[in-house]
């Protein structure tokens, strides 16, 4: 994923940060609890579509980090 | 008669490209040109489709960047194709856009507002995504009007059967007149709001080719034609056969209009 791309990338419920799970290739809302997969290079930004993350992988989940000045 | 349920169902490639998809790709760039956006601009193509408009955008309006939500997945696949890789596309639906707030400096969308079920939530949304300042435009066919290759098929279908009526798009569609369109743009509180017509010539080289893709199935008019039984399906393509102007060569010259819209986001 391009990290310029990602910037403007926000959950399309909630409009907040997702944050980029490379290995599960998965785009997750914190505060809505849903990870969206990414097929084929495409992020699928549909809430149809997104999984329920369980509480012990929204327990894992750091918020994303402040981007260095 | 059976089967006679509507079908806005796009999700296959090639009848589509016959029925419509040649025809809507020529009225991408009459589009881009009548909006003169200036280079260096980011632009987003709600509902992308196959990427025909973000295809023009890139060869005309020199963008710096071009993003296409699409909610079908076998138009997106397409797209991809279509593209390769020269804009960033996501599956998303018009009414929950997966951008921040002022992120990009011109919205468009391409013969997609009439399939859209909310479009007050999908201009909202355009509105949400766009800078200050930044441009709003759309159009779509004007189905009820002067889109003659489907007027003729309707015009024939309701004669036969008053009940084909229910799936003209022409009824259905009350955002294919310019008082509709206009009448959005100015409700999602846009500025500046006009709306021009676009005439594309849809010559046929003779009656098959004009007949040939309502037998295809996708869309509306062709879901129709194919839900008729045989001795059905010859009546109307009679009667449109009868009513069409066929020069002596065999061809059919008829004309396709769009409405187009565009508005400025309040500053």
């Amino acid at each position: 994923m391009d990290r310029r791309l990602l910037e403007i990338l926000v959950c399309p419920l909630c409009k907040g940060e997702l944050i980029y799970q490379k290995e599960q290739r998965e785009l997750v809302c914190r505060a809505d609890r849903l990870a969206y997969p990414i097929r084929d290079d495409i992020p699928v930004m549909l809430e149809s579509e997104a999984r329920r993350i369980s509480l012990e992988e929204y327990d894992a989940l750091k918020p994303r980090q402040a981007p260095l000045e | 008669m059976k089967n006679k349920q509507v079908s806005d169902n796009w999700e296959r490639g090639s009848p589509y490209e016959q029925y419509a998809g040649r025809w809507s790709r020529r009225v991408a760039p009459l589009f881009l040109s009548w909006l003169s956006v200036p280079a260096g601009q980011r632009w987003l193509d709600v509902g992308c489709g196959t990427g025909a408009l973000c295809a023009a955008i890139l060869d005309c309006c020199s963008p710096s960047s071009v993003t296409g939500i699409e909610p079908s997945e076998g138009f997106l696949k397409t797209a991809t194709e279509n593209l390769a890789g020269r804009a960033a596309l996501y599956r998303g639906s018009a009414t929950a856009i997966p951008l921040s707030d002022s992120s990009v400096d011109v919205v468009v969308s391409g013969l997609v507002l009439n399939f859209v079920p909310n479009q007050r939530a999908a201009l909202a949304e355009m509105a949400r995504v766009t800078r200050k300042g930044g441009t709003i435009a759309a159009y779509v066919w004007d189905y009820a009007g002067k889109i003659e290759l489907m007027r003729f098929f309707w015009d024939a279908a309701v004669a036969l059967d008053p009940d084909a009526s229910k799936l003209d798009e022409g009824t259905r569609f009350p955002l294919c007149r310019p008082e509709g369109l206009e009448k959005l743009f100015v409700g999602a509180g846009l500025e500046g709001v006009e709306v021009e017509p676009i005439d594309i010539p849809t010559p046929f080289a003779n009656f098959d080719d004009y007949w040939q893709p309502f037998l295809g199935g996708q869309g509306p008019a062709p879901a129709y034609a194919m839900s008729l039984d045989e001795t059905a399906r010859v009546r109307l393509r009679h009667r449109i056969r009868e009513r069409l102007q066929i020069a002596a060569n065999g061809s059919i010259s008829l004309t396709a209009r769009a409405w187009a819209t565009r508005a400025t986001v309040a500053k």
